[in-house]
């Protein structure tokens, strides 16, 4: 059974790389759904299945405190984990997404490793088995 | 301006190294002539801008290394998001370890084809201004912070 990964960034190059970890990070079969702001991350948590969420912050439209903020409204996606991913790492700033919920918050310039950790953490990846198929979806991003 | 200047210095690093896997050589050269550069404001205790002037090359090289993109494949769009995101990592770093404490706003970051030319330029209502120049084998990088009043 594959889980699902919401990215939620405005650079496609943050959503690539951490579309990429998580392919060569030895979890089960992983499907990466991409989002370009919170209102688009809100737009698809509610109709599709997602088991984890990587968000930044700043973001066009709405941020990802703001998306993670009308998340915890949310009956269903109330204990959804949430791994934020941010350049702005400034107490105040990480404290609101800790009120939030956020398990995990990971600041830009980041390792794979710390990737990997969080998403580990979140409960939801496990390492893949020898012969288990490691692979991710979906769209490969176009530029 | 000094301790702020070291802290820039290490926030440039850090991104380079741990995102790009480009490792930079600090110069004393006030290289002309960059090809491309993304700007991002930020407004809190501190408030100002920070520009990330790249050549060609050094643009290309960070799309590659980031994404695992041959060289010749590499597109404008890649290099834009690759520049503009490299100027949110380094501001968002060093606004992190200059001011913890205080909460920022920032702007989206955005991309120039026509760097503001050599430094110092002045911009309006900014009353100091940092040049930080690099030098490594993948291209030349310049950031250039400026603080308001």
């Amino acid at each position: 059974m594959s889980i699902t990964a919401l990215i939620v960034d405005d650079s496609r190059s943050i959503r690539e790389v951490i579309r990429r970890i998580i392919r060569i990070s030895g979890f089960g079969p992983v499907r990466c759904i991409d989002a370009v702001n919170g209102k688009e991350g809100l737009e698809i948590l509610s109709r599709e299945k997602v088991d984890v969420v990587l968000t930044g912050i700043h973001m066009p439209e709405m941020g990802g405190l703001e998306m993670l903020a009308e998340m915890r409204k949310q009956a269903t996606l109330q204990n959804l984990p949430v791994v934020v991913v941010a350049s702005d790492a400034g107490l105040r700033r990480v404290k609101s997404a800790a009120d939030l919920g956020c398990g995990k918050f990971i600041r830009k310039p980041f390792y794979p490793e710390e990737i990997k950790k969080a998403l580990a953490d979140a409960g939801q990846f496990k390492e893949a088995g020898q012969n288990e198929r490691v692979e991710t979806d979906i769209d490969a991003v176009d530029f | 301006m000094k301790e702020l200047r070291q802290t820039l210095m290490q926030s440039i690093f850090e991104v380079f190294e741990k995102m790009f896997y480009i490792f930079l050589e600090p110069s004393d050269v006030h290289f002309l002539g960059f090809d491309v550069e993304a700007d991002i404001d930020f407004k809190g205790a501190l408030k100002g801008s920070l520009s990330l002037q790249l050549s060609h090359n050094m643009a290309k090289h960070m799309v590659s290394h980031l994404l695992n993109v041959p060289l010749d494949q590499i597109t404008d769009e890649h290099i834009q998001d690759c520049a503009k995101e490299a100027t949110n990592m380094i501001c968002g770093n060093f606004i992190t370890r200059a001011d913890r404490q205080n909460a920022y706003d920032y702007s989206s970051p955005q991309f120039l084809t026509t760097p503001k030319g050599p430094w110092p330029y002045s911009p309006n209502g900014k009353s100091e201004s940092v040049r930080l120049n690099f030098d490594s084998d993948s291209g030349r990088a310049s950031v250039i912070l400026s603080l308001s009043n």
